[in-house]
């Protein structure tokens, strides 16, 4: 399959899975438990669903493995998150705490799964 | 009344359809162009550098800026950090969600990514109910609601198209009232200032309530709460003058936990009461008695000429 329809069919189904995730968390309360679905596995739904059917079960295993490097990071940088969102605000306080997901991220990608 | 809230998280969960209404498109349109860009970006990386580099932005943290950013400006910076707390718990299950898609995607793409969706809610919502156990356990109460200031900016806008200010006495909020109203901002048009009287010698003095009435009827009654309205109204010079007193947390003198009198003491001279007497929780308790505050004092001015 042409690589690129690939990524196209991956960046919309990407963006409704998590919109529908969204939506599920806006309705939940209390806020700490809403904000579980803010860390949701939409993207990685949708793209091992559409890589599965267009190249096969291998490269999906591959980046679920990674994927498992990736959401470590994702741990760290919520817990840096909740203290560098108070400080900073919203916005500025989430793209702060990328620094550490990357750090980890790309880390353990270097050390694991190169 | 010395009952601190719960923290918020501990609050009974529930779907709140009532939502709906305020879901804007606009939010969704931004949430779907972050997703559809990070899902992009996640599959160019996989066929540049291989999918055991691109695999790693499955996870990457794009959706948050996003939905914080969004949160922060609808409900206020502290519902944007009780999200993130959640996410901490997410991001657990997402680690589960990863592991079981590694290991079961071999078998059947299909299944696996079930099976994968299955234990992301499933250790989620483990952590967080062990979460929630451990912090009752450990007794961790120091936390206040999280109520949304736009809620307080809805009293501010009514008291100034009235041209009215207001002064509040609180003894079972302490001072969460004010903080909320006072977190609006501009509110020192219409604020003339707040008072916390924890206890009943502060409620003597400075506030001037007559120690025979608390004698009589006890802090926790309709006519200290009234006492404690046109007290605050006329010590703070103030056209409406607002207290409420209350049992949140423990049993104290005999009355039970959730009984609170909110008491309004109107341009006018005249009293608005209102009473509640059902006990969810300190938490829940105090964040009913401070809705209810904000609703009260809308309800007075309903009606009301404008000065």
């Amino acid at each position: 399959m042409n690589p690129l329809v690939i990524l196209v069919a991956k960046a919309l189904v990407g963006g409704t899975v998590v919109c529908l995730f969204a939506l599920v968390g806006e309705f939940l309360r209390p806020r700490g438990l809403a904000g579980m679905f803010a860390a949701a596995p939409s993207v990685a739904l949708a793209s091992l669903a559409v890589t599965s059917i267009a190249t096969g079960s291998g490269s999906a295993t591959s980046q679920a493995t990674a994927m498992v490097a990736g959401a470590a990071a994702l741990f760290v940088y919520c817990l840096v998150g909740i203290e560098s969102v108070k400080r900073f605000g919203g916005m500025t306080g989430a793209i702060a705490a990328m620094v550490p997901w990357l750090a980890v991220a790309i880390g353990l990608w270097a050390v694991v799964l190169r | 009344m010395k009952s601190p809230a719960d923290r918020p998280d501990q609050e009974a969960t529930e779907l709140d359809l009532k939502k709906i209404s305020s879901v804007r498109p606009r939010d969704y349109a931004i949430r779907f162009a972050f997703g559809a860009s990070i899902s992009a970006i996640a599959g160019v990386l996989t066929l540049a550098f291989g999918p055991r580099f691109g695999g790693l932005f499955l996870a990457f943290p794009a959706i948050l800026p996003a939905t914080l950013t969004l949160l922060e400006k609808k409900d206020g910076l502290a519902q944007a950090a009780a999200d993130v707390r959640g996410a901490v718990i997410g991001s657990i299950g997402l680690i589960g969600f990863a592991v079981v898609a590694m290991s079961a995607i071999p078998r059947s793409p299909a299944f696996g990514l079930l099976a994968a969706l299955v234990t992301w809610v499933a250790v989620s919502l483990a952590v967080y109910l062990a979460l929630r156990v451990l912090a009752r356990g450990l007794g961790e109460r120091q936390y206040l609601p999280e109520i949304p200031t736009d809620e307080a900016s809805t009293v501010i806008d009514a008291l100034r198209a009235h041209r009215f200010t207001i002064a509040v006495a609180e003894s079972c909020t302490g001072g969460t009232i004010s903080a909320l109203l006072t977190s609006v901002p501009g509110a020192g048009d219409v604020i003339r200032g707040g008072i916390v009287t924890w206890n009943e010698d502060t409620k003597r003095d400075p506030l001037g309530v007559d120690p025979a009435l608390l004698a009589a009827h006890g802090a926790v009654s309709p006519q200290v709460a009234r006492e404690m309205a046109h007290r605050v109204k006329a010590l703070l010079h103030a056209d409406i003058g607002f207290a409420i007193v209350g049992i949140e947390g423990r049993p104290e003198a005999g009355k039970p936990p959730g009984l609170t009198y909110l008491a309004l003491a109107a341009p006018d001279g005249r009293t608005l009461l209102r009473r509640h007497n059902t006990d969810r929780g300190a938490g829940r308790n105090r964040e009913r008695d401070v809705r209810s505050s904000f609703d009260l004092i809308r309800r007075s001015l309903d009606g009301e000429p404008a000065r």
